[in-house]
């Protein structure tokens, strides 16, 4: 995909909105082949987490040990930095998951 | 009516010495030759092809193969990501059902191997939503995800994915187009390093090159003392580009919303169904495949993979992915639609040779593209 400073812009305007929410897995996988911007990153984490007040959004996990790592199991959503910074070099940052402790 | 009247397929493979024109030529000219009908009795094209603009840096293909087969007739690309080869198909079934006394080539073709893996798995992951692919999520990634609401809803483990694997590469061995010849045991499966947990390598089609063709009419002429089958439905149906918008992870809308049409318009049942290829890009897609289509009960599909009901050596009456599959003939993207039809022609003309599953009358092809975003659903008969 195109990493348009112009395309970060507009996303992290709704970004902030996603801060600070508690949901639970619904699903997770651990990505060993990534796209040029994600691939010094591997292997990393990626859940799929129904958000207790809304819908259902897509996030890397951090900060993990594996027994949090379960379907079913309790996030929370905070700031990070996302991969490697494009040709452009703006540092981007995103919506990433911590288990809720 | 519409009879398809002809198949060609390039091998699959890693074809260094071949461009995406150089394979699109060869797959036009190669069913021209067989079947001894030259480009003027060609009314138009219909192809399929995903990449071109990403991978190639290439658009306008139709004026690409406008040069390539000194012709001037419309040329019509389809693009729904894996199933660009399954969307020329039914587009050119439409095609041919507004327009009487026509025949038509239908072509696909994908060059996938020119550029790296990390690449290519970019190129893909632009059939996943931008949500998707902001996170690192890649094309195996959302099927991972998919195959883990299965696997932990319904008890099943990775030993039951990788016994799609082993029976599609079974097939394999007897296509002497396919990628992957040779045979992989449930072993061999679990040992193979994941790409996207719980999928591995071995649970996962290959990236291939490769070109297929066929030729469609309605011109009765033209169907005349050539080996022929009737296509008695083609359906297509859409669904959200990601996941996370769907209602349910452990099935695909699309593949039960154009099986249950292609059933109702061809007037068969699935019980008459003889042999099928299903779209198993991934192995946990075969599983939701046959039990989306109807041909197994939701839940029950890590069982009946294990105990390989759909193997040609089963017994079964109905044999699955006779070609070797994604899996094992491999996956140049905008061809496989095409070369899941062109099986299906194979096998009820009694021209698939080591592979012949005997007394083939029915057939169905499924095609996928995305994680389900678009299914194309077609069947024939003789």
């Amino acid at each position: 995909m195109s990493h348009s400073p112009v395309k970060i812009w507009r996303k992290q305007k709704t970004d902030r909105d996603l801060l600070g929410k508690n949901g639970t897995i619904i699903s997770w996988t651990e990505i060993n082949v990534a796209p040029p911007q994600y691939s010094s990153k591997t292997p990393y984490t990626v859940v799929l987490v129904k958000l207790d007040d809304s819908s259902n959004i897509y996030g890397q996990m951090v900060d993990f040990e594996k027994k949090d790592r379960e379907i079913g199991k309790k996030v929370r959503s905070i700031l990070r930095r996302n991969g490697d910074v494009g040709p452009e070099d703006v540092l981007e940052y995103t919506v990433k998951f911590v288990p809720l402790s | 009516m519409s009879s398809i009247i002809g198949y060609y397929s390039t091998p699959f493979g890693e074809l260094w010495d071949k461009s995406l024109d150089d394979l699109f030529l060869e797959a036009a000219t190669g069913i021209m030759n067989d079947l001894q009908i030259e480009m003027k009795q060609i009314d138009a094209i219909f192809f399929g092809n995903m990449l071109g603009g990403v991978v190639e840096k290439q658009l306008l293909l139709s004026a690409h193969l406008s040069e390539l087969l000194d012709v001037n007739i419309p040329i019509y690309r389809t693009e729904a990501a894996c199933a660009s080869g399954g969307m020329a198909f039914h587009t050119a079934h439409e095609y041919l059902k507004s327009n009487p006394n026509k025949t038509v080539l239908v072509l696909g073709a994908e060059k996938m191997t020119d550029i790296t893996a990390s690449e290519i798995t970019e190129a893909l992951a632009t059939a996943a939503s931008h949500k998707e692919q902001s996170v690192g999520l890649t094309f195996p990634g959302v099927y991972a995800l998919m195959a883990q609401v299965y696997l932990n809803k319904y008890g099943y483990n990775e030993e039951h994915l990788a016994a799609i694997s082993v029976k599609n590469h079974a097939h394999g061995v007897l296509n002497d187009k396919a990628h992957f010849r040779r045979y992989v045991t449930i072993d061999n499966v679990l040992e193979s390093p994941y790409v996207a947990y719980p999928l591995k390598v071995l649970d996962s089609s290959p990236i291939s090159d490769g070109a297929t063709a066929l030729v469609m009419t309605n011109d009765s002429q033209m169907v005349q003392n050539r080996k022929s089958v009737t296509v008695l439905s083609s359906e297509t149906a859409t669904d959200t580009i990601s996941i996370a918008k769907r209602k349910r992870l452990d099935e695909v809308e699309s593949t039960k919303v154009a099986g249950n049409n292609a059933f109702l318009k061809a007037k068969i049942n699935r019980t008459d169904i003889d042999v099928m290829e299903v779209h198993d890009c991934f192995s946990i897609a075969e599983i939701l495949a046959l039990e989306d289509l109807g041909f197994w009960k939701k839940g029950q599909g890590g069982r009946l993979a294990q105990e390989m009901v759909t193997h040609r050596d089963s017994g079964n009456n109905t044999i699955v992915n006779t070609s070797g599959g994604l899996k094992a003939a491999g996956h140049p993207v905008g061809s496989t639609g095409i070369k899941q039809i062109g099986e299906v022609y194979l096998q009820l003309t009694r021209q698939a040779q080591e592979r012949q599953v005997k007394n083939a009358s029915y057939g169905l092809a499924h095609n996928v593209g995305g994680s389900g975003g678009v299914a194309v659903v077609s069947i024939l008969g003789i």
